[in-house]
């Protein structure tokens, strides 16, 4: 039956054990299989990254002033920025932890890529709290309550402390999270080896790993008490962060439905994001195979769904805002309709609202090129959704005395795209250094489609397991 | 399936009869009590029908969740869902409307203050509420939302019945991709439905999560109907052999991840309308904390929250049917006294239930019942086509 052969598409080709410790080992252990694209990719994201650099120098020498902020839009880059990094993060933990618990198997050949995915999207966002402080050197000093003589403490009735735990949380769990997953791969990579170097280096990571019942045993409590642990933090993430905005009385802040239409918001852009890469990843690197069709049309499906939430908060934000009869709110409806930055408005509309819906159709979600750019105009969409929240709330007040516009610097431009220069950077290491599949788990997925469906129906070759 | 002649079969419609008879008694009685101008009466019937109401809404809320996801989980209970949100339920729930458009035509106030033109004169947020806060526009979105309501699951019954008699999944591939779209209308009718009906009691509060609460506690409560109702019979036909441990332990799990949403969406709902403390927002909050309301609040913090999330977290709870089926029924009567919680301080100012409550909700309920039963007698209780059910049977050991 026709649904059958769908399922089974989670591997396909002629697969052993061996061809999937191969197809994915060796884009670590053999520097031949990463090509020109390689160095291309990893030389532009090496020169964004420079600018990051430049940009934060001089945002150290002359201070915060370099950025477009004023008063009243005291937040701008700095926390749009840091909100769309962290959303972008969370694709990573949904799949791995989520997907995990929910017995969901199309995970497999996905979640090391998006968890570190997770972890760098997490750098690049705790940039922002820190370099915004303006003296990044002291600001554990700011963010974090520690016990001193003067009994001087953090503001704990304020959300951005609570931001502080979530993220440095999530950050934690994240990490770890990601690294009891690769214990198993390094070791497999530590006996691939054949240099000295690899073979210390991964010897040294991979924690002793023989692969004994009993390191299997304790691995496996270990990830799903992990998994148990990421999960909420799917929701706390976002949520937590949507109060920054919506524990204040800014109109367009004081939003009851943020919470959810933040996390599915943040849902939305993490998809988009892995599609965004694991696209042309999957294509230079031969690895149809293991990201397959199915793969691709479930994160579509998900990226459709999570849309489709963050559309309807931005049609509730429009009927609440007329239906409250608040002034403020009403005014606020009006200035994102036809004030000077309605074009963002308009667009966000466009990007988040209108061209996802071509994910509704099943032949565009199998056509990759369609997917590649409704990956891209929902993460641009997704950084707009933040501008319009933040400064056209902020320059937009109760008192028309204290409206004031905001333009953002050139400063600010250059430090968001030098993050993306970070992200990829990172991104392009890893794809170097690191295993981007999880070889152990497809190879534990191709076993159990051999034990389910017998070797005919699924091509699996009778081979025995190399550990 | 073939388990079928050994157990003795199940008939959940044996108390149409009964239902019919306490149902009419009960509305009829109401209805007297309403039209006899006695105010209480008519906040019970409103009261009633909403939990009847959302019950109905619950019950197609999850069919349609579970027609686009195409769990496991939905095939034992899918008939059940399928009779809550018949064509009949709704069908009754829109006659049972007609009184509120009779309360709001007269501009009597006893529901709907901004029916009343004498509170409308001087008040200029329901002024300013008008062009969406008036008579035939609401009728017309009341009638709106029970044509998509009856069309999408007439549309899902007709299909299901198919695919009963022709087999094959074609049918079920339908299904998704109009249950997709059908879902995503439930949650913006349901969203506008309970402003109009509920939230409009208050007309100069707003909550804009508000829709998203009441879809996560229809749905909480849609959940808990159809486990009880499968566990309490698991030894019956044709569920022997299919309400096994690895059913009621994907239920358990559904109905703890409900009911943790319940707690988000409630808790947001709170602390964001608390922390803003502005007028026009905490004045509901104001109004369910004064006159002891805030000992329902907080009994429903723990009753709706910690002792199902507890209990649900265990294992063991969700292996065993029959601690499912009380921890159902401690869920389900939570849902009435939250939303008791959510409905009545916009009408009283005490907690105090009334006879009239008991006489509504149980009257409603009677015909609701009726309607139940008479949609639940139309289908085999186990969809036949279905290649995963006999998975399920397989799998559950």
């Amino acid at each position: 039956m026709a649904r059958e052969v769908l399922n089974d598409a989670l591997i396909t080709g002629q697969q052993t054990y061996q061809s999937i410790d191969n197809s994915i080992g060796s884009m670590v252990l053999d520097p031949k299989r990463h090509k020109k694209n390689w160095y291309i990719m990893f030389g532009a994201a090496f020169m964004l990254l420079n600018f990051f650099l430049v940009s934060v120098g001089w945002l150290l020498y002359q201070g915060v002033g370099v950025w477009g902020n004023n008063i009243p839009t005291g937040w701008a880059f700095d926390i749009i920025n840091f909100v769309w990094w962290i959303g972008i993060g969370h694709a990573g933990t949904l799949i791995s932890a989520i997907l995990l618990l929910v017995r969901q198997q199309w995970r497999n050949s996905i979640n090391r890529f998006a968890e570190a995915m997770t972890l760098f999207a997490v750098i690049c966002a705790a940039q922002y709290p820190l370099l915004h402080t303006g003296r990044p050197w002291v600001a554990a000093y700011w963010l974090l309550p520690y016990p001193n003589i003067m009994a001087i403490w953090p503001q704990f009735r304020s959300p951005l402390m609570w931001d502080v735990f979530a993220v440095s949380t999530y950050a934690t769990v994240s990490i770890l999270f990601w690294f009891v997953g690769l214990v198993p791969d390094l070791a497999t990579l530590r006996d691939k080896a054949t240099k000295k170097l690899p073979q210390t280096i991964f010897g040294m990571l991979s924690l002793g790993w023989r692969g004994s019942t009993k390191h299997w045993h304790r691995y496996e409590q270990a990830y799903l008490l992990l998994a148990g642990l990421s999960a909420p933090l799917v929701l706390s993430v976002h949520t937590i962060v949507s109060y920054d905005f919506a524990m204040s009385i800014v109109p367009g802040w004081n939003v009851t439905v943020f919470p959810p239409y933040f996390v599915a918001g943040a849902v939305f852009a993490g998809f988009a994001m892995v599609l965004l890469l694991a696209l042309p990843v999957r294509a230079w690197y031969g690895l149809k195979d293991l990201i397959t069709m199915r793969h691709i049309d479930w994160m579509c499906k998900i990226m459709l769904a999570t849309g489709l939430i963050v559309f309807y908060g931005y049609i509730l934000e429009v009927f609440y805002g007329w239906y409250s009869a608040n002034p403020a709110e009403l005014s606020l409806v009006q200035w994102r309709f036809r004030g000077p930055y309605a074009p963002a408005y308009w667009m966000l509309i466009l990007c988040n609202g209108i061209i996802p819906q071509l994910m509704w159709v099943p032949k565009l979600r199998r056509h990759l090129p369609t997917v590649w750019v409704v990956a891209l105009v929902v993460n641009v969409g997704m950084w707009l959704e933040r501008f319009v929240i933040i400064p056209m709330s902020l320059t937009k007040n109760y008192l028309p005395a204290s409206d004031r516009m905001y333009y953002p610097t050139i400063v600010d431009f250059t430090m968001f795209f030098g993050t993306i220069g970070l992200f990829f950077f990172l991104m392009w290491l890893f794809i170097r250094f690191l295993p981007v599949i999880n070889i152990f788990e497809v190879k534990d997925l191709l076993f159990k489609m051999k034990q389910k469906d017998g070797p005919k129906e699924t091509h699996v070759e009778a081979t025995v397991g190399v550990e | 399936m073939s388990e079928t002649h050994e157990h003795q079969p199940i008939s959940l419609h044996r108390y149409a009869n009964a239902g019919l008879l306490v149902g009419a008694l009960g509305t009829i009685v109401t209805l007297a009590g309403m039209f006899g101008g006695n105010k209480v009466a008519w906040q019970a019937y409103l009261f009633g029908y909403i939990v009847w109401a959302s019950l109905s809404l619950g019950c197609f809320g999850v069919l349609l969740l579970f027609h686009t996801v195409n769990g496991k989980w939905g095939l034992p209970v899918m008939r059940i869902l399928e009779a809550g949100a018949s064509k009949r339920n709704f069908g009754l729930l829109a006659a049972l409307f007609i009184p509120f458009i009779v309360s709001i035509g007269r501009g009597d106030g006893y529901l709907y203050k901004w029916s009343d033109p004498a509170v409308k004169a001087t008040d200029k947020v329901i002024q300013f509420k008008e062009p969406y806060l008036n008579l035939p526009f609401f009728l017309i979105r009341a009638a709106l939302f029970f044509l998509l309501w009856m069309g999408l699951t007439g549309l899902l019954r007709r299909s299901t019945r198919k695919q009963d008699e022709t087999g094959g999944m074609k049918e079920t591939d339908r299904r998704s991709s109009w249950a997709a779209p059908g879902l995503v209308a439930f949650v913006l009718s349901i969203t506008f439905a309970f402003t109009d009906w509920v939230m409009s009691l208050e007309p100069h509060w707003s909550s804009t999560i508000y829709g998203v609460w009441w879809v996560v506690g229809m749905a909480l409560m849609a959940f808990a109907f159809v486990t009880i109702i499968a566990t309490l019979n698991k030894d019956k036909a044709p569920y022997a052999g299919i309400v096994k441990p690895s059913w009621t332990r994907d239920m358990g799990n559904l109905l703890l991840t409900f009911t943790m949403l319940w707690g988000y969406t409630s808790l947001s709902q709170y602390l964001i309308i608390w922390s803003g403390n502005l007028g026009e927002t905490i004045s509901y909050y104001v109004q369910r904390s004064n006159n002891h309301w805030n000992a329902i609040g907080m009994a429903t913090v723990l009753g709706q929250f910690f002792v199902p999330f507890f209990a649900l977290l265990s294992p063991r709870v969700k292996a065993q049917s029959k601690l499912l089926a009380q921890i159902c029924g401690w869920i389900l009567v939570m849902r009435l006294l939250d939303m008791y919680y959510v409905v009545m301080p916009a009408m009283r100012d005490l907690p105090l239930p009334s006879f009239w409550d008991l006489v509504a909700i149980v009257g409603i309920g009677g015909l609701w019942t009726w309607a139940f039963s008479g949609a639940v007698k139309e289908a085999p209780l186990l969809p036949a086509y279905d290649p995963r059910l006999t998975e399920v049977e397989a799998h559950a050991h």
